[in-house]
């Protein structure tokens, strides 16, 4: 059954339609929700939500439009919402100390990698990175890198103006740039935001 | 710059990745409890709604003996269990129930008595009981209830998914035959069929109250106003046969009017 068939099947409220869904969607709205959330019992938490309002609000899914964008916006959103409020400020809100201490921790663990070498180790210095980033800043890192949306569509999502998206993932690029490469020296972590 | 983008989305799809493997997690069982869940909730507080417009009903019913009232509220009648609603002639006074819906809010629990097999059915009923021969392919048959009224006696026969336990009722069919409390539906969605040479009528919806559904089919005023949404998957169909009145009433089961016409006609 494809899904425009699955989709006006929810519309009668058959919720079985739900499962190929389900099926299909729920690994990936996983891994986003437990990037932003950095929690995965949060991110199953999210991703079941995200799917009842989805099944509860089919009636205002366009079915001209796909199922992914749509879902995913509702996964985006109710991570977001899920946050402690304090971390969803805007990265232009916070000082360039912030930035740079951060940095500096995250540069701690990476001259260790640099010693030991080991890509686990380099996965957990970006989760930590990522929790560093407040909420939003973190859900746009995630719906570019991770969900490879583009910037128009991100800042649909997120109800912002597409330049102020384009200047934010420009920031967060900048900081998780900074923490990735190896440097020699601190001085070369300065984030000119 | 490309290359170190390309390192954040390579470790980036492993993180995210690993949170849930793809063939490790299935949520759609814990999502489907909730979703029943949510609608049994949203299901008790219609049914309050209900019991509040047949409450408004038996009042005006009661009042229909008095002529000069019954000149004002010919909107609704009755027929083989259904009460039909002009809900054209509820648009026009706004306001005027919203105080009598809330009075009547409070829904009154019912211990229901004990579901009887249908041979107990049978040998109880002081008529006799046509039991469906055909059924959808997962319905079963879940118990009946007899009940002594004061206009006869009233039988109800419970049918439900397989599995579904009866105390759910989160979806399920029932055949009424007797006297009862007729189902508030409005006039102008009724069909009217041909079963066996005897006339039927059949709907499909259900009273909606979140604002969904048909904003010229609506029943009450005020914040408890009902609309009538055709996306809810309920149907009703009501015909007389051996001198009893019959209603079947399909609750969240897909069914639609075909598949209940074979039902009934299978009652032989």
């Amino acid at each position: 059954m494809d899904e425009a068939e699955l989709i006006a099947q929810l519309k009668r409220h058959h919720i079985e339609a739900l499962e190929p869904l389900v099926r299909e969607y729920q690994a990936q709205a996983m891994g986003a929700a437990y990037l932003i959330t950095g929690s995965r019992d949060e991110a199953e938490d999210v991703v079941q939500t995200a799917f009842i309002r989805a099944y509860e609000h089919i009636s205002q899914f366009d079915s001209a439009r796909g199922f992914k964008p749509w879902f995913m916006r509702i996964v985006i959103n109710t991570a977001i919402n899920q946050l402690p409020k304090q971390n969803n400020a805007s990265i232009d809100d916070i000082s360039n100390e912030f930035y740079l201490s951060a940095a500096d921790t995250i540069w701690d663990s990476l001259t260790e990698i640099e010693r030991q070498i080991e890509e686990n180790q380099l996965r957990e210095t970006i989760i930590s990175a990522l929790d560093k980033l407040p909420g939003e800043q973190r859900a746009v890192v995630v719906m570019r890198y991770y969900l490879d949306m583009e910037d128009d569509e991100i800042a649909q999502i997120l109800k912002r103006p597409s330049g102020t998206i384009k200047w934010r993932l420009h920031n967060a690029r900048k900081y998780l740039r900074a923490i990735l490469r190896r440097k020699n020296s601190k001085e070369d972590l300065a984030l000119d935001i | 710059m490309v290359a170190d983008e390309e390192i954040l989305r390579k470790y980036l799809k492993q993180i995210g990745d690993s949170a849930a493997p793809e063939d490790a997690v299935n949520l759609f069982p814990r999502i489907r409890e909730q979703v029943k869940a949510i609608e049994n909730r949203r299901m008790r507080s219609r049914r309050s709604l209900m019991i509040a417009a047949i409450s408004i009903l038996s009042g005006l019913g009661m009042l229909f003996t008095v002529p000069a009232v019954r000149a004002q509220v010919e909107v609704i009648w009755e027929r083989l269990g259904l009460a039909f609603v002009d809900t054209s002639l509820f648009n026009k006074n706004p306001g005027e129930t919203a105080q009598s819906d809330r009075e009547v809010l409070e829904a009154t629990k019912v211990t229901p008595p004990r579901r009887l097999n249908i041979d107990e059915i049978k040998n109880q009923a002081p008529f006799e009981v046509l039991a469906p021969r055909w059924l959808p392919d997962n319905l079963v048959f879940g118990g009946g209830q007899i009940e002594k009224l004061a206009e006869g006696t009233q039988i109800e026969l419970w049918f439900y998914p397989e599995g579904q336990s009866p105390d759910q009722d989160s979806s399920y069919l029932l055949i009424r035959i007797g006297p009862g409390s007729p189902y508030l539906v409005p006039a102008n969605r009724e069909q009217q069929i041909d079963m066996n040479g005897n006339a039927a009528s059949y709907i499909h919806g259900g009273w909606d109250d979140e604002g969904r559904g048909d904003p010229s089919t609506a029943l009450g005023n005020g914040s408890n106003k009902l609309r009538w949404n055709d996306e809810i998957d309920d149907a009703y169909l009501t015909w007389k046969q051996g001198g009893q009145p019959y209603l079947m009433f399909a609750h969240e089961l897909g069914l639609r009017l075909n598949e209940m016409k074979k039902i009934a006609e299978s009652m032989k």
